[in-house]
């Protein structure tokens, strides 16, 4: 065994992120207050599969992902001190990925650019090719629609439809009140309802 | 006209409403046609949305880990460097000004001529940066592993790396010592004069903590924390977890699962990864480690303090060091003082079956040269490594005498092709220790020579240790065994006071002998007794009393013991 055979000190791939506790986020959280920088690398491998999934759907962007994954731990680790506990640590991580987003998607739309080239045709990969292509299929038109919401809706309606949080959890994470965003979610969901009719329908006219 | 339900569809559709909303939606759509068309859009869309929730971006992480990890790493080290403060710019102000009122004061001339005229005084600052005294082996972690050298300077947020047969040692800015093992990760966190928290991320480190105020010293090792006041002790990271051994003082551990729980001298605590917690008494081989570094640091600052009162007796106008803070060498000075590492053949240690680093073995780098009671330097803690060559009993009549090439102590083991050092580390030709190798002590154990091949066995000792009842302390004349004669030479050297190098091999009396175990025991404690370590000391007859609470030595450990 050479020291070339040990594992590489940090920052190596990590299961998925399911499964972590809060209590083990917030004693790594602890630890980063205190500089400690294993700490924080230990927090971003336990977390960073959440982060690119709910950055991918809240932006629908897939190129400069990797950009957006590292302005939001650049941002949470400024952040991290800031962290009194008041909430749940996800819910923070949340917020944190909800603003890099909402600042991506104003300055992406800005540019008034067409965000169909940007989603590429092989996105995912899986041991069943139809069902990747299917998912595919499926996350590109979810991603048309969610085009069609404002910034603070599409935040709203991704972390409840598609990360599964509740009306009080977003309510922390994007610092609105819990009506705001019951109202936010109920008209997102007739907007993204609508589109969806509508994509639907022209991709059967088109067929 | 009829209200459509549109808004209330998609709660239907996720079962969001309450039982009587359901029932009048439900009402609803049996006679809307638009309503049920509008929900099976909203049944599409929910179908594409938890389609697409299963989804995950395939990234390339192995870009993304390395850009986070050198951002996070460049913002460790910007939070590590020191902080401009406001009421540090006060202070200056302050002090500028009041230097300008003490050259502007209106001077007296005979206050001042009366006044002896002392050299100015400089403050010399603690140094903030960790010195390598060793690097053997030591690799700094980053984008480029960049190799580190003895003399090197490092700095909090860096993270360091010991091969597989590397090890190194090093001093904090709190005047704590640092000793590295091998296969060890760790970072240097923090390392402040009154601020210090490591990282262990695998492998292990001995930690001799200075007394110095500060404001904390913690060494992290996964979930596990290390808080320490002042102590000598060790923390590993493995696959079976993160121990924490203490040798002298205590140590506060607090675990995410475990709890916290206080580990004092002569015990270790074992947290496994499910959280479990083991406590159990030190093993010798980590005690020795521990007594290396404790040796080490304890050589180093004897060192330091020669220097430093050379310099004080030869310069009066040279810098005072500043309260509490060693003077430090410069690297070329500790060069100097040092036996380089190169210098020294050593075999590259076979990992454990575990692939875990264990306590290893000891330490015979630099910081081998240390003082010993009678003044000078003596090479060395006299290491207990199983030697990788044929062992032969040196020929000749009895083990009193010496064979030739072989160590003047009494074990007469000879290492056909070497100076026969106790070490498994032979000198090179005009190596500067080579001299003085009668000054290591090595233990002649039948129980060590057990695993070994017959041909190790010495015959003489076996019948002597099957059928040897209790016998009187120092037997004397030609049936004498080999751990006899070397109690024996262990007290005469306690006597003449550098006891320091049998202490190894009374430790190995203590554990495989029957019959010189209570001797070896007392013997250590009066060891560290000699050596002003009487934290040490009480350990040893505290251990004493509990294996032998009649034995020949009751009342002395008793007595030392205060009881």
């Amino acid at each position: 065994m050479t020291a070339d055979a040990l594992p590489m000190p940090r920052l190596v791939p990590t299961p998925p992120p399911t499964g972590h506790g809060e209590a083990r986020l917030l004693r790594l959280v602890e630890r980063i207050k205190a500089d400690d920088a294993l700490a924080f690398e230990e927090l971003y491998r336990l977390t960073r599969d959440d982060v690119a999934r709910t950055l991918f759907h809240l932006t629908g962007r897939r190129n400069d992902l990797d950009d957006l994954v590292q302005e939001t731990y650049v941002r949470l680790l400024r952040a991290v001190p800031a962290f009194r506990g008041e909430s749940q640590f996800k819910t923070f991580l949340y917020r944190v990925c909800g603003n890099v987003a909402l600042m991506h998607l104003r300055w992406w739309r800005r540019r008034r650019e067409d965000l169909s080239d940007e989603v590429p045709e092989q996105l995912f990969q899986g041991a069943d090719p139809e069902r990747a292509a299917q998912q595919a299929q499926a996350t590109r038109l979810v991603h048309r629609a969610l085009e069609t919401l404002s910034a603070k809706k599409r935040v709203v309606f991704v972390y409840h439809e598609l990360c599964g949080m509740g009306p009080e959890e977003i309510a922390q994470a994007v610092g609105a009140s819990y009506n705001t965003v019951r109202s936010r979610l109920h008209s997102a969901r007739l907007d993204f309802t609508r589109a969806m009719k509508a994509l639907v329908h022209d991709a059967l006219v088109s067929s | 006209m009829m209200r459509h339900e549109t808004e209330r569809l998609w709660a239907l559709a996720a079962d969001e409403l309450d039982l009587e909303d359901k029932r009048y939606v439900e009402l609803h759509l049996s006679d809307c046609p638009e309503c049920t068309d509008s929900l099976e859009a909203v049944r599409l869309a929910r179908r594409a949305l938890s389609t697409a929730r299963l989804s995950a971006p395939s990234l390339d992480w192995a870009q993304t880990d390395a850009r986070v990890g050198a951002l996070v790493e460049k913002r460790m080290r910007a939070l590590a460097r020191p902080r401009w403060m406001p009421w540090a710019a006060a202070g200056s102000l302050v002090a500028v000004a009041a230097a300008l009122t003490v050259l502007l004061w209106p001077a007296s001339p005979q206050g001042d001529s009366a006044l002896p005229s002392e050299p100015p005084l400089v403050e010399v600052e603690a140094p903030k940066t960790i010195r390598v005294e060793v690097a053997r082996g030591l690799t700094r972690v980053s984008a480029e592993s960049e190799p580190v050298v003895a003399g090197a300077r490092l700095e909090s947020g860096d993270v360091l790396r010991t091969g597989v047969a590397g090890r190194a040692f090093m001093h904090l800015p709190d005047s704590s010592h640092l000793r590295v093992s091998a296969a060890t990760q760790f970072a240097l966190t923090r390392a402040e004069p009154d601020d210090v928290a490591l990282t262990v991320s695998r492998g292990r480190i001995a930690v001799r903590a200075s007394h110095a105020a500060r404001r904390r010293f913690v060494v992290h090792a996964g979930d596990v924390a290390v808080y320490v006041v002042g102590t000598v002790f060790s923390v590993s990271n493995g696959p079976e977890g993160v121990e924490v051994a203490v040798s002298e003082g205590a140590v506060r551990v607090a675990s995410g699962e475990a709890g916290q729980a206080s580990v004092v001298a002569g015990q270790r605590l074992l947290i496994d990864p499910r959280g479990k917690a083991k406590l159990r008494a030190l093993t010798p081989a980590l005690e020795r480690e521990l007594n290396e570094v404790q040796g080490l640091a304890e050589a180093v600052s004897s060192a330091e303090q020669q220097v430093a009162v050379v310099a004080a007796k030869g310069g009066g106008a040279g810098p005072r060091a500043a309260p509490g803070a060693l003077p430090r060498l410069t690297p070329e000075e500790s060069k100097a003082r040092v036996v380089e590492p190169e210098a020294m053949v050593a075999p590259t240690p076979a990992p454990t079956a575990e692939g875990q680093p264990q306590a290893d073995e000891p330490w015979d780098g630099p910081g081998t040269v240390f003082p010993s009671l009678a003044g000078g330097f003596t090479r060395g803690v006299p290491p207990r490594v199983e030697s990788p060559r044929p062992v032969e009993l040196a020929p000749g009549p009895g083990p009193s005498e010496k064979a030739p090439g072989s160590v003047s102590g009494p074990g007469s083991l000879s290492v056909p092709g070497s100076s026969s050092g106790p070490s498994s580390a032979p000198l090179k030709s005009g190596d500067i220790a080579a001299s003085e190798e009668s000054e290591w002590a090595t233990l002649p154990s039948p129980a060590r020579a057990a695993p070994l091949p017959p041909m190790l066995v010495v015959p003489s000792l076996e019948p002597e240790a099957a059928h040897a009842p209790a016998r009187p302390v120092t037997p004397r004349g030609p049936s004498k065994s080999l751990e006899e004669l070397f109690l024996e030479k262990a007290e005469a050297s306690l006597e003449k006071g550098g006891c320091e190098r049998f202490l190894p091999g009374l430790e190995d009396l203590v554990l495989e002998s029957r019959d010189a175990a209570q001797r070896a025991r007392v013997l250590r404690a009066r060891c560290f007794e000699a050596e002003l370590r009487p934290r040490q000391a009480m350990s040893e007859y505290a251990k004493y009393l509990e294996a032998w609470p009649k034995g020949r030595y009751a009342d002395e450990a008793r007595a030392a013991l205060g009881q």
